[in-house]
C-alpha cells in the first residue's frame, strides 16, 4: 500500500474550496455528477 | 489543454485549473491570457500538498499534475510527472473520460 496521503486511481479525490482567479469560490464537490479534469498548473511563466 | 477544451466539454467533463500563484498574480495573468475554464488559486499550497503535487520550490521543483475525477468524486486517472514534458497526452485523458463507467 502506498502512503495514505497520495491520491491515486480509485481513491476519493480530496475536496477543497478555493478562491477563483476570476472571483468567488469554487468547491470541487460542487462538480459531483460530472467528471472533472483537474489540472495543476506549474505557475504562469 | 486550452486547445482541447471543447473536446472535454463534448464528453460532458468540466476542466478546472489550479494554480499556486497568489490571487493577484493569477488575475493579472488571466487578464492577458484568458482561459476557457475556471482557475482556482491555492496560494498556501494546501491542495497541492493534499494531491502530492508539491509546488513549494521554484519552477524546477514543480511537478505537473493532472487528475481525472468521476461523477462520484473518485479518481479515475492520475498523472504526476517529474518533468514538464511528462504531461499526459490529452488523447489519453479523453480515452479515460470516454471509457464507460458503472455509475
Amino acid at each position: 500500500m502506498g502512503k495514505s496521503s497520495t491520491v491515486t486511481t480509485g481513491s476519493l479525490a480530496p475536496d477543497f474550496t478555493l478562491p477563483s482567479a476570476t472571483g468567488g469560490e469554487i468547491t470541487l464537490s460542487s462538480y459531483r455528477g460530472r467528471p472533472v479534469v483537474l489540472a495543476f498548473l506549474r505557475g504562469f511563466a | 489543454m486550452r486547445d482541447d477544451y471543447e473536446k472535454f466539454t463534448a464528453v460532458d467533463a468540466e476542466v478546472l485549473a489550479i494554480s499556486a500563484e497568489s490571487v493577484p498574480a493569477a488575475q493579472s495573468f488571466l487578464k492577458s491570457h484568458p482561459l476557457p475554464y475556471p482557475c482556482v488559486v491555492d496560494a498556501d499550497h494546501t491542495v497541492f500538498d493534499a494531491y502530492d503535487v508539491t509546488s513549494r520550490l521554484m519552477s524546477l521543483g514543480q511537478r505537473p499534475g493532472l487528475f481525472v475525477i468521476d461523477e462520484a468524486g473518485t479518481v479515475l486517472f492520475d498523472n504526476v510527472g517529474n518533468q514538464q514534458f511528462n504531461i499526459p497526452d490529452n488523447a489519453k485523458v479523453l480515452e479515460v473520460l470516454e471509457t464507460p463507467r458503472s455509475a
